[in-house]
């Protein structure tokens, strides 16, 4: 892992931006339609192959490492969730 | 006591009462002696088989949390949970296929297996599939680092909650855990959106799953001599037989609960009318069993990081034990697989369909969400025939009358339409036209209609009790148990 400094970080706005512009390429559902507490899940955006897919490219975007009891909590399932979890693993490795 | 009998509409309201005219840990008692009570109107020697599952299950994640990192206190957890399952519900299952595999040996060497007969005997424990996997989770999630559940009253209503206790729906703890510790008040909310859950699954169940069970019954007695209309009539019947039946034994369930001032998860999203694909049906139908299954099997199976292909072989592995969870016989298994292929297969065409904008044009094309939600009921329907069938031989047979002209001996869609079930049926698809938003469906004219009748207490008490009139009037004279009480 890189080790991250302050001027790294990126806004939670900025990571949720990333995260669905990343989505809208891999679902064949419409992005726009999902708020950022919108549950992915639910609503269809992600099912179990598409959760491994998101959580590759976040760790190979962003130069994370999630740890296992982070990606099985439920964490993962908004837009916001994913980009405060991603703020903070940014904000820990800086 | 099953949720549509009489039994249960005296037990419901003195159970009601009871629990809001009490307070405090003494409201929990109450709620745990009724549903030990629930339980063991059945056959009261398995509430002790509850019990000591309950109080294993206690410990042993006390144990997993204090001493947390030593994994061989989960493996015996889940050791201990797997083989009371596998003992009630797969020892006869497991010698029947062991001494079929061994036979051709036995006729070769002339030699005599020994044969329990005590495995025929055994009784399967009704919803031990469901509350030993809330045990599972409950000892894998304190293991991921979850807190345990300290009170003991807490947990046995956790592992004994009537509303769920059967049939699912398959609960999480961390959910249940907080609603126990929350400070309860009576709301006429939760009262008319119990009311309204219970009416509308008794109706499901009484007066459509009960009634299209006959139909069911007469295309099974009749297996070999259906016609190809024939075998078609009686998979359609029976695959909305099975969603009556299980999503009404959940509406109850779940309005039973809301009465409690308890919120347990939705099982059903119209899984045959909105989903377009396998996955989005999976995400649909029984969705706390598959998303038990994602958490506590595929995933572990393949982590967080897995290549497609290993993804796709863990897929048709779960959904053949998605399968044997179902029934301890190989069609039940074979019925998995097929859903497993299939799956992967959507898998792989919807990557496909990503890749290539001509595919991406004709899939965002309106008239394609309809035709996806029809396919994939075909699909649906025709896999199905593993989960009637008594085996897999049989399957193929009625799949072959399905797919050739065949003339029929049994007249199954004249009986079909002759059946008492026609008129509930399309009272059904009125309340569904003019309640159920369907996104591919233009129903915006019928949405004054929707107000009308939800728009102030009497009137929703009023319909509710037109449902209930309805239920008792086009109840059959028999009743059937609720299929996935089997399971």
């Amino acid at each position: 892992m890189i080790k991250l400094n302050k001027a790294h970080i990126q806004s939670v706005e900025s990571i949720e931006t990333k995260v669905r512009d990343f989505l809208s390429g891999n679902s064949l559902l419409d992005i726009s339609q999902a708020h950022s507490d919108t549950d992915l899940f639910k609503q269809g955006y992600l099912d179990s192959y598409g959760y491994i897919e998101l959580i590759k490219f976040l760790e190979t975007e962003f130069q994370i490492l999630f740890s296992d009891e982070e990606l099985v909590s439920g964490n993962l399932n908004t837009f916001a969730n994913v980009a405060h979890l991603v703020r903070t693993k940014l904000e820990s490795a800086a | 006591m099953v949720f549509s009998s009489l039994n249960y509409l005296f037990f419901l309201p003195v159970v009601f009462f009871a629990y809001w005219l009490t307070s405090g840990s003494l409201r929990k008692v109450v709620l745990l002696i009724a549903s030990y009570i629930f339980y063991m109107s059945w056959l009261p020697a398995y509430g002790l088989l509850l019990l000591a599952m309950t109080l294993f299950n206690y410990f042993a994640a006390l144990f997993i949390d204090r001493y947390r990192g030593q994994k061989i206190l989960l493996w015996l957890a889940l050791s201990f949970n797997l083989l009371i399952l596998a003992y009630y519900k797969y020892a006869e299952f497991l010698c029947r296929s062991f001494f079929t595999l061994i036979s051709p040996a036995q006729k070769a060497f002339n030699f005599t297996a020994f044969h329990d007969n005590h495995v025929s005997t055994i009784i399967l424990p009704l919803g031990i599939s469901f509350f030993a996997f809330e045990f599972i989770h409950y000892c894998i999630d304190v293991h991921r680092g979850g807190r345990p559940i300290k009170n003991p009253l807490d947990f046995a209503l956790f592992s004994s909650f009537f509303p769920s206790q059967i049939s699912g729906p398959i609960k999480r703890y961390q959910q249940f855990a907080e609603q126990l510790s929350e400070r309860k008040t009576l709301s006429q909310e939760d009262v008319s959106a119990g009311c309204g859950l219970i009416v509308r699954g008794l109706f499901k169940k009484v007066a459509l799953a009960d009634n299209l069970a006959s139909i069911t019954s007469v295309g099974m007695n009749n297996w070999h001599s259906l016609g190809t209309l024939d075998a078609w009539v009686l998979m359609v019947v029976f695959v909305w037989q099975v969603y009556f039946d299980f999503s009404g034994y959940t509406d109850m369930g779940i309005g039973s609960a809301r009465l409690l001032g308890f919120q347990i998860p939705n099982n059903f999203d119209l899984p045959y009318i909105a989903s377009k694909n396998l996955i989005e049906f999976w995400q649909r139908w029984h969705i706390t069993l598959s998303t038990w299954l994602r958490d506590y099997v595929q995933l572990p199976m393949t982590g967080f990081r897995a290549s497609r292909l290993r993804f796709n072989l863990a897929t048709v592995v779960t959904m053949s034990a998605c399968g044997l969870w179902h029934g301890a016989a190989w069609h039940f298994v074979a019925w998995g697989f097929a859903h497993g292929l299939i799956l992967v297969a959507t898998r792989e065409y919807l990557q496909m369909v990503k890749a290539s904008s001509a595919l991406r044009q004709i899939h965002a094309q309106s008239w394609m969400v309809p035709v996806a939600c029809l396919g994939t009921f075909l699909l649906v329907l025709i896999a199905q025939t593993l989960f009637l069938a008594r085996s897999v031989p049989d399957a193929f047979h009625l799949l072959i009358t399905m797919l050739t002209p065949c003339r029929s001996a049994v007249d199954l869609s004249v009986r079909a339409l002759e059946s008492p079930v026609v008129v509930p049926l399309i009272l059904y698809a009125i309340w569904g036209l003019v309640f159920v938003e369907i996104s591919w469906l233009p129903l915006a004219a019928l949405r004054p209609i929707k107000e009308f009748l939800s728009a102030n207490s009497a009137r929703k008490a009023a319909l509710y009790i037109c449902i209930f009139v309805a239920s008792i009037a086009f109840a059959p004279s028999f009743a059937n148990p609720f299929i996935y009480f089997q399971f």
